[in-house]
């Protein structure tokens, strides 16, 4: 009996430890929350207004023979795919990362580049794609709007070349702090139809966007392409904008995740403090029927005791 | 002078965000000003000191790195990734 009274107490302490470790996780996820929200709300609205730039400008006649519009014509070998994934630098998450790379594994891809801790260890680790030449394993967290620009370039550079046809980022959406969506968009060649859908919800939850918390960014829509001027001319901004573009879009991709990231975690670390809490009481209520069993064991073996004397 | 809405945008956040009425940058075909009412246009911005005028006079000077301007019917917007504000 004693031997089961320690083992539980041990249990109990052990329980205690688990819960003092997801509360403080819990505390920290929320902490990070609200910056990790408000540095998404400043990316998104500087990537639509590019966005909308480029837009306008691939529905320009001259920017229609630019590779990065018509794409390049499938060599031999097939199409050359660059895929970037973008995880957590950690675990704990919920599905966080492992639905990011559900998505990921359902694309036929040549090179991959991944940001976040978590993701450079999957490509290290197995079969999941060679690691792009440009890649140099970014954190999330710390990701700087200068990471996501020399990557454009790099990206650019290749595409340009012939090495690369397709490039396409596997990221997750921030709906709420309850929803996220892992996600695929296609960033070249652009896709003049789909820019307005660029993250839309492909993931598991197959819902529409609803963005409740981040901040929605202002609705930036150039009016039409015709009437616009470009100076000096379409194809040379187009050279400009299309890196500026990649950029704004990894950035805003990477500020979209990480504050995902930080929504799994709080929110499965809460429902890992609630179960902690419940195992702990059960725990307990155990013990001390345990302990006043042997109390009560203790007592009749002494009045049986006195009895007989 | 008329007003119009300008915005000053990195990827790190707007570095300004209000009303201006007059807005000078250097593009690649060389400097230029934008006042209200101007047509829409679309340029490349090469790396220069500028400065735009409040509507109470005021001049508000920025470093800008290579990046996009793009002018609208009612509004501004100075796109690029490295934007610093003097004052």
């Amino acid at each position: 009996m004693s031997a089961n009274i320690k083992r539980l107490k041990l249990r109990i302490r052990s329980v205690e430890s688990t819960l003092h470790l997801t509360k403080a996780m819990q505390l920290v996820a929320s902490g990070k929350i609200r910056r990790a929200t408000e540095m998404l709300a400043a990316s998104r609205s500087y990537s639509d207004a590019v966005k909308s730039v480029v837009t306008a400008l691939s529905k320009s006649p001259e920017c229609a023979a630019s590779p990065y519009i018509a794409g390049h014509k499938a060599g031999e070998s097939g199409e050359k795919t660059l895929l970037i994934v973008i995880a957590g630098d950690r675990g704990l998450a919920g599905g966080y990362n492992a639905n990011a790379f559900r998505l990921a594994d359902t694309v036929k891809l040549s090179e991959i580049i991944p940001i976040g801790k978590r993701s450079v260890d999957r490509i290290l680790s197995g079969n999941h794609g060679r690691m792009s030449p440009i890649s140099s394993g970014f954190p999330t967290e710390h990701f700087k709007p200068e990471d996501a620009k020399a990557l454009a370039e790099g990206i650019c550079e290749r595409y340009q070349s012939g090495e690369i046809d397709k490039v396409l980022i596997v990221s997750t959406r921030y709906v709420s702090v309850l929803t996220q969506n892992a996600v695929l968009a296609q960033l070249l060649p652009l896709d003049k139809n789909a820019s307005k859908e660029m993250f839309s919800n492909r993931g598991r939850d197959q819902k529409k966007n609803q963005i409740e918390n981040a901040a929605p960014a202002e609705e930036h829509e150039i009016a039409s392409a015709a009437t616009m001027l470009f100076e000096p001319s379409p194809e040379e901004v187009l050279k400009v904008a299309i890196p500026e573009y990649l950029s704004s879009m990894i950035y805003g991709a990477v500020r979209e995740s990480f504050a995902s990231e930080v929504a799994a975690r709080r929110y499965a670390m809460d429902s890992a403090t609630k179960n902690g809490i419940v195992m702990k009481d059960n725990l307990s209520l155990e013990y001390n029927r345990a302990r006043q069993g042997a109390i009560t064991q203790e007592i009749v073996e002494i009045v049986a005791g006195a009895g007989e004397n | 002078m008329k007003e119009y809405r300008l915005r000053i945008s990195t990827p790190a956040g707007d570095q300004y965000n209000g009303e201006a009425v007059r807005l000078s940058v250097r593009g690649t075909e060389g400097s230029l000003g934008i006042l209200a009412g101007h047509i829409p246009f679309v340029t490349v911005l090469k790396p220069a000191d500028c400065h735009f005028i409040l509507p109470g006079g005021e001049m508000r000077e920025f470093s800008c790195g290579s990046g996009l301007l793009l002018v609208e019917s009612d509004r501004v917007t100075v796109l690029s990734s490295e934007i610093s504000m003097k004052n």
